[in-house]
């Protein structure tokens, strides 16, 4: 590969797991809802400004030894394991915002194979993107600056300290370091012992937790932020070991007869760990946790909640991070659990202007998933369990009922739509 | 199930090992070849004695949730007389899961990988050896060197670690591999296009052995590895990149599971480097490569180990070639009527070796390339002064069967 047209390595094909991206029928994306009808002119022209500040989000994606059909065959693939995925400049198309009300599938043509895609529809507006180029954390980033420089041109507001970062002319490597593999073994470290779920502790997961042929069911519960804040504070937990540990109460009262463990993958942002704050590239772990049968009945929440922290917590150093990722790659990374994974994405907060974004939504290809979200006085819980989704959600309202907090149905369990290649009126 | 009356032990929870060994068509298997036609009668009296010292060889395995547990078999586990080992798990054998099969001077014993290791099945194989030949010969030890006593409690020979009885011990940080680090493979060493495996073997004299490894800082394992780099590089010649083991280490004494039967291993890695082998400083590289076994071998990190396998399968990335030093077939005045020894497995990657009476004999199973290597390993021991001699092959793993077969 041509040094000279490379923007960004995104690693090794298979790190970079852009199998998933290519077939997904649902890219991650996030919805925000504003109080007023989307204005398209001045979309477009916060969607430019935002590609010079983060200008890898306007680029193509480039497999190293040709297409993505030369990796169809498996012994081709095999033979090129560890070829690299990268990100080169465009040398034609557009990528502007398209009016569309289901999202547009990111790499395809519509959008002039950028891996990411802008669509809006009356008042909401869609930021869609390959996994493969950003995370969950990075497209928060690109999503507040975008609806920041939008609601600035809007209102006419600017703030005197944005809370984004709207510098042009950075170099990539600025904006755009992800933990890749290259990158974690170039980093200095002490070996740590890898943390263990005790033996036998595989979890288990509700024999409902499917896909009703292939939808993706999701459904989103909105909970005060005080309220559950202030919860979480006066039991020592954090937000997602709380919600660990609701899911888990939910779990055993919707399985009455079951008795397994109860697993939980959390997502874990290693920017801080790292030192790589202000990427927008992958830079996730997971930290495993779990809870009894047991414990669920006998303990406390507080304690409950507490001990899944600390375990969290042990596993979210930056030596654990390294010593995790170099294990697995000298092991095979096969987990022997079933887990649920819990992901707190953090908050949207574009500033002054936050008030004129009423809601919040996100969509993904998820089955064992609860995403939270916090947007102005709201924490938006995105369920994810298939068939389950339904009685979780109700489970949930009514655990959230007995501790004193006030959750409500925003959407109820309903089917993602999955992206479109064309404009959908 | 209601079958109290025939429970015998529980093993621990399944495992991958079980997985496999109910689709494995060939299980791990010693045979010897005695010299002399075998006797049916005797074979059978000597293989019920066996059982009574081992008595879980009468026992089927059964799965009660995650679990699994020993329960006394129905039927019979008879010696089989056949020319293919009896399959473990058979209706021939009601279903028990430690076969034993013989055929004009040969005698086998297969079984579940899942039940015993190696060294094991060895005991096993041991006992019965001794039982066999003593009543054939009518030469008996006093006192006599393998075990031979009856009415036993299953838990003082049988122990899984798998329970996971760790007790007190440090974590401690796993060895890992550099970045991206490609190892040398030779793509002849795999099955043939009938999946069949392959297997051959040399012999030569232990005293001999042992001097050479001394000389050079070796212990028997090291040298294997070391033998098994230099016929590596001679029959790759173009081939610069570094080799690959995964050694088993048997780790009873770790887990106070000595003279048990039970799967009792644990694996480590340990490269060889090219340029080491071109630069042909043996006494470093082995050094080297004993350093780095070392590393993996301490009480904490085989626990370590242990402990992360239950929370995720630890399964190497690179390709490897595995080593086993089996240990010795020893049974006393009765050894010089064994006059060759073969272990068996599915394996295309896999160098053992195993010493019976004063003599190790060295077997390969490399797939289409085990002739190849097996000559070269027989010149590489002449040039170090070892007359090494051809025994077996390179002939086809022989697939365990379900019917006997004469």
């Amino acid at each position: 590969m041509d040094n000279d047209i490379v923007i960004a390595d995104l690693g090794l094909i298979t790190e970079t797991t852009l199998g998933q991206d290519l077939f997904n029928p649902v890219h991650i994306n996030y919805t925000a809802v504003l109080d007023h009808e989307i204005d398209e002119k001045l979309l477009k022209r916060a969607w430019d400004r935002v590609k010079k500040v983060y200008p890898v989000l306007d680029t193509v994606l480039k497999l190293e030894s040709g297409s993505v059909e030369f990796y169809m065959d498996p012994e081709v693939r095999a033979a090129h394991a560890n070829d690299h995925a990268y990100l080169i400049a465009a040398e034609n198309g557009n990528n502007v915002p398209i009016k569309s009300k289901v999202p547009i599938e990111p790499g395809c043509e519509l959008v002039g194979k950028r891996l990411i895609s802008v669509s809006y529809y009356d008042n909401s507006v869609t930021l869609s993107a390959y996994h493969a180029l950003l995370d969950g954390g990075g497209l928060n980033i690109v999503f507040t600056s975008m609806l920041y420089v939008y609601l600035a041109l809007y209102t006419g507001h600017e703030d005197k300290e944005p809370v984004v970062d709207l510098t042009e002319g950075r170099t990539v490597r600025d904006y755009y370091q992800g933990a890749t593999l290259e990158y974690v073994f170039s980093q200095g470290y002490t070996p740590v012992p890898l943390y263990t779920l005790p033996l036998g502790c595989i979890g288990f997961r509700d024999s409902d937790m499917v896909r009703d042929h292939d939808s993706i069911a999701a459904g989103t519960l909105n909970i005060p932020v005080k309220n559950f804040i202030n919860f979480c504070k006066d039991n020592g937990a954090s937000p997602s070991s709380m919600m660990c540990a609701l899911l888990a109460k939910a779990a055993y009262s919707l399985n009455p007869d079951v008795r397994d463990d109860i697993v939980f993958d959390v997502t874990v942002s290693v920017r801080k760990i790292l030192g790589l704050d202000n990427t927008i590239a992958n830079s996730v772990g997971l930290a495993v946790a779990y809870t009894t049968y047991e414990d669920i009945m006998n303990k406390s929440l507080s304690e409950i909640s507490q001990k899944i922290r600390s375990d969290v917590d042990l596993q979210r150093t930056r030596d654990y991070y390294l010593s995790f990722r170099r294990v697995f790659c000298t092991y095979k990374h096969s987990p022997m659990y079933k887990s649920r994974t819990v992901t707190y994405i953090g908050k949207l907060d574009v500033g002054d202007n936050n008030h004129h974004i009423i809601d919040f939504d996100l969509g993904t290809n998820s089955l064992y998933n609860l995403f939270m979200m916090q947007l102005n006085d709201k924490f938006i819980l995105s369920l994810y369990h298939g068939k389950a989704t339904e009685k979780y959600m109700n489970e949930l309202v009514k655990l959230f009922d007995e501790f004193g907090i006030k959750a409500e149905v925003k959407t109820p369990v309903h089917n993602i739509p999955t992206d479109s290649k064309t404009p959908v009126l | 199930m209601d079958n109290t009356e025939n429970y015998y032990i529980a093993y621990g929870p399944r495992n991958l090992l079980w997985l496999m060994d109910h689709y494995n068509d060939i299980h791990i298997r010693f045979s010897a070849e005695l010299d002399a036609e075998i006797d049916g009668e005797l074979m059978q009296k000597a293989w019920e004695k066996t059982i009574n010292v081992y008595p879980c060889i009468g026992c089927v395995i059964e799965m009660e949730g995650k679990e699994l547990f020993f329960y006394k078999a129905d039927g019979e586990n008879k010696a089989i007389k056949s020319k293919a080992p009896i399959n473990p798990g058979s209706d021939l054998v009601s279903n028990c899961v430690i076969t034993a099969t013989y055929y004009g001077n040969r005698v086998s014993v297969s079984a579940y990988h899942t039940m015993v290791d190696g060294g094991g099945l060895n005991e096993i194989f041991k006992t019965l050896l001794y039982f066999y030949i003593s009543s054939y010969t009518g030469v008996y030890d006093e006192p006599v060197t393998v075990q031979t006593k009856e009415g036993r409690a299953p838990e003082g020979y049988y122990k899984t670690v798998s329970k996971g009885e760790l007790g007190e011990f440090t974590p401690v940080p796993l060895h890992t591999m550099p970045y991206l680090k490609e190892y040398a493979e030779d793509p002849d060493m795999a099955a043939d296009e009938n999946d069949s495996k392959y297997f051959a073997s040399i012999k030569f004299p232990a005293d001999a052995f042992i001097v050479e490894c001394k000389k050079i800082g070796a212990n028997p394992t090291a040298m294997l590895a070391l033998l098994t780099s230099k016929a590596f590089y001679a029959l790759n010649p173009k081939e610069q990149k570094d080799l690959l083991f995964e050694i088993t280490t048997s780790v009873r004494k770790i887990f106070g599971a000595e003279g048990c039967i039970s799967n009792c291993t644990s694996d480590v890695i340990a490269e060889m480097c090219y340029k080491d082998i071109v630069n042909d400083d043996e006494a470093e590289l082995v050094k080297k490569f004993r350093a780095e076994m070392d590393s993996q071998r301490s009480d904490d990190y085989v626990k370590t180990k242990r402990q992360l396998s239950s929370t995720y399968e630890l399964n190497y990335v690179s390709k490897k070639i595995t080593l086993t030093y089996i240990g010795e077939i020893d049974i006393g005045g009765n050894t010089k009527h064994i006059s060759s020894f073969e272990m068996a497995t599915n394996a295309t990657q896999l160098v053992m070796l195993m010493q019976i009476g004063d003599e190790f004999v060295l077997m390969l199973e490399f797939g289409k390339a085990t002739g190849r290597y097996i000559n070269k390993f027989a010149e590489l021991l002449t040039q170090m002064g070892i007359e090494a001699k051809k025994v077996s092959g390179p002939h086809k793993v022989i697939v365990d069967s379900d019917k006997q077969i004469l």
